[in-house]
């Protein structure tokens, strides 16, 4: 490969040259390649929580004064915009602050007894693991491990035989954060539906890159975090089916969730308890306490940036800079790229090991050397990289991802610096 | 013969520190020695060489791991990352030895 050589692996209908001047972050030298960690935002999105903070900041729900209705309507436009980004309905959705404030949510709201089972992958992020096992934990429930091996495929035939009369839940990603597989969630979702256990879908990798419909894909829950899709920080969604949102006794409770109109049932202060309690409408019998407002307005506009882009081409051109990328890092000798060759099998991530090489230190070389952004270590993936049966036999790599904003010129520098790397580590 | 020294402690140190020592004994094979010290901990120097640690003496080291190149500290604290540490050593086995 020489350095010409385009990396876009296929047609993209997406010029990020245009839109890089909406992220202010890029204006510097560096080349930003960790947006599956936390994307970069763009100025209308910093613009409409400026809006809020410094025009009409208020509580929502509380006031009957101008700046609360107004904090209200645009709180509940938010809403209803992130609902119908990812299909569902507003009753269906609540804030949180992240994926795994989401996850530990479902799992605190999810009735389990002793001897049930949870399904997880060996590719899990901690967010979605750790919630599980603490759960698990103080039920005296078990845990059992799909493992998609080294390249992440998942086996929908495999993974319906750890499926039995005692499974209650499967919590699986959507996209691995590791190696931007992709798991089939229709297909899983289908398996669950049948044995009548409930499906969580860790989706903080797939929801800012790809069009989803939660309906169509027959989940029950749902989780993706507003920092990784165009979105601020301190903001996350759990979405939940409205049979689960109607029927089950939400895991945090607090202000907001009890409908406070309605009358108190209870008989004594004594007796007082949730079987007495009216809980507020949905959505908000799930959002415990002053919401995000800011956030939520904040990823509103970042829902609006995407769709004006389109998920479509958000998805194409960032799968096709990793697929050009992957490959030309398989070229490399002493070079190990993670993951499956076919470039639909892969949303935006490359991941890899350089022979004798640290992770840490090819990250470090490509920050120090050559400005370039990428992460290096474990990626939260304890159960891929780490303990007895660990998937893979090293304890982290290099990961680098893509996003909307990185060119075809970035990709083309990184596998660049990564050729230089390799060979002067040789 | 040069001689390349890196001291490295399981405290604070660098943990694949053997990986950076093999790759400064390939790039400076037939010019350099590469030996790692080890200490058990950050104040242990039970483990450097007397030798060493006399021509250390007078020296400013901030910490752990210090790349040591024929007894002058080159850094100290962090390494420099590894294409650094290679023009770093060279320049340094350029400069004229230090007298006592
Ligand atoms: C697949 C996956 N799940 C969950 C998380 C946790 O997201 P957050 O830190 O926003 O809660 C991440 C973050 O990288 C992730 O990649």
């Amino acid at each position: 490969m020489t350095a010409t050589t385009p990396l876009h692996h296929g047609a993209s209908a997406l010029d990020p040259t245009r839109l890089r001047s909406d992220f202010p972050c890029l204006a510097s030298e560096s080349v930003y390649l960790d947006s599956v960690a936390s994307s970069l935002t763009p100025v209308s999105v910093v613009e409409a929580m400026n809006e809020y903070y410094f025009s009409y900041r208020a509580n929502v729900h509380r006031g009957s004064y101008d700046a609360s209705m107004m904090a209200s309507e645009q709180y509940e436009a938010a809403l209803a915009k992130v609902a119908a980004f990812i299909g569902a309905d507003p009753e269906e959705v609540v804030f949180t602050s992240n994926t795994t404030l989401a996850l530990n949510l479902a799992a605190l709201s999810l009735p389990l007894s002793a001897g049930d089972e949870i399904v997880l992958s060996t590719l899990e992020h901690t967010s979605n693991m750790a919630p599980w096992a603490l759960k698990a934990y103080q039920v005296g429930a078990t845990i059992r491990w799909y493992n998609p091996g080294p390249e992440g495929v998942f086996e929908i035939d495999d993974f319906v035989k750890l499926l039995n009369e005692r499974t209650r839940i499967v919590a699986l990603t959507y996209v691995s954060n590791v190696l931007g597989t992709v798991y089939p969630v229709e297909a899983i979702a289908n398996a669950c539906s049948e044995r009548g256990i409930v499906y969580v879908v860790d989706a903080a990798q797939a929801v800012p890159h790809r069009r989803i419909d939660v309906h169509a894909l027959g989940c029950d829950f749902l989780a993706f975090s507003g920092h990784k899709m165009l979105g601020p920080t301190g903001i996350g969604v759990l979405y939940m089916k409205r049979e689960h949102a109607e029927t089950l006794m939400p895991g945090i409770a607090g202000g907001g969730t009890i409908d406070t109109t309605a009358e108190c049932r209870c008989p004594s202060i004594d007796e007082c308890g949730p079987k007495y309690v009216t809980f507020s409408a949905l959505p908000d019998k799930w959002q415990a306490g002053t919401p995000p407002i800011a956030e939520a307005i904040g990823l509103g506009a970042a829902v609006d940036y995407l769709q004006a882009v389109g998920m479509e081409n958000v998805h194409r051109h960032s799968q096709s800079l990793a697929a050009g990328v992957a490959g030309a890092l398989r070229s490399i000798p002493g070079i190990q790229v993670y993951g499956p060759e076919e470039a639909s099998l892969l949303s935006s991530i490359v991941s890899f090991n350089l022979a004798n090489v640290p992770p840490d230190e090819v990250g470090r070389m490509l920050n120090e050397r050559y400005h370039i952004a990428v992460r290096s270590g474990a990626h939260c993936a304890l159960s891929y990289f780490m303990g007895a049966d660990a998937v893979v036999d090293v304890p982290g790599n290099v990961r680098a991802s893509f996003y909307l904003y990185n060119t075809q010129e970035e990709a083309q520098q990184f596998a660049s610096a990564v050729r230089e790397i390799a060979s002067f580590c040789s | 013969m040069h001689e390349i020294v890196l001291i490295n402690a399981r405290c604070e140190g660098d943990p694949e520190i053997g990986k950076f020592a093999d790759f400064l004994r390939r790039k400076f094979e037939g010019q350099a020695q590469v030996e790692v010290v080890e200490m058990e901990t950050c104040t242990d120097y039970a483990a450097v060489p007397p030798a060493l640690i006399e021509q250390l003496a007078g020296q400013q080291i901030d910490g752990i791991p210090v790349l040591v190149l024929n007894g002058r500290v080159l850094s100290a604290g962090t390494l420099p990352n590894w294409m650094d540490s290679l023009e770093t050593i060279t320049a340094a086995m350029r400069a004229p030895a230090r007298t006592a």
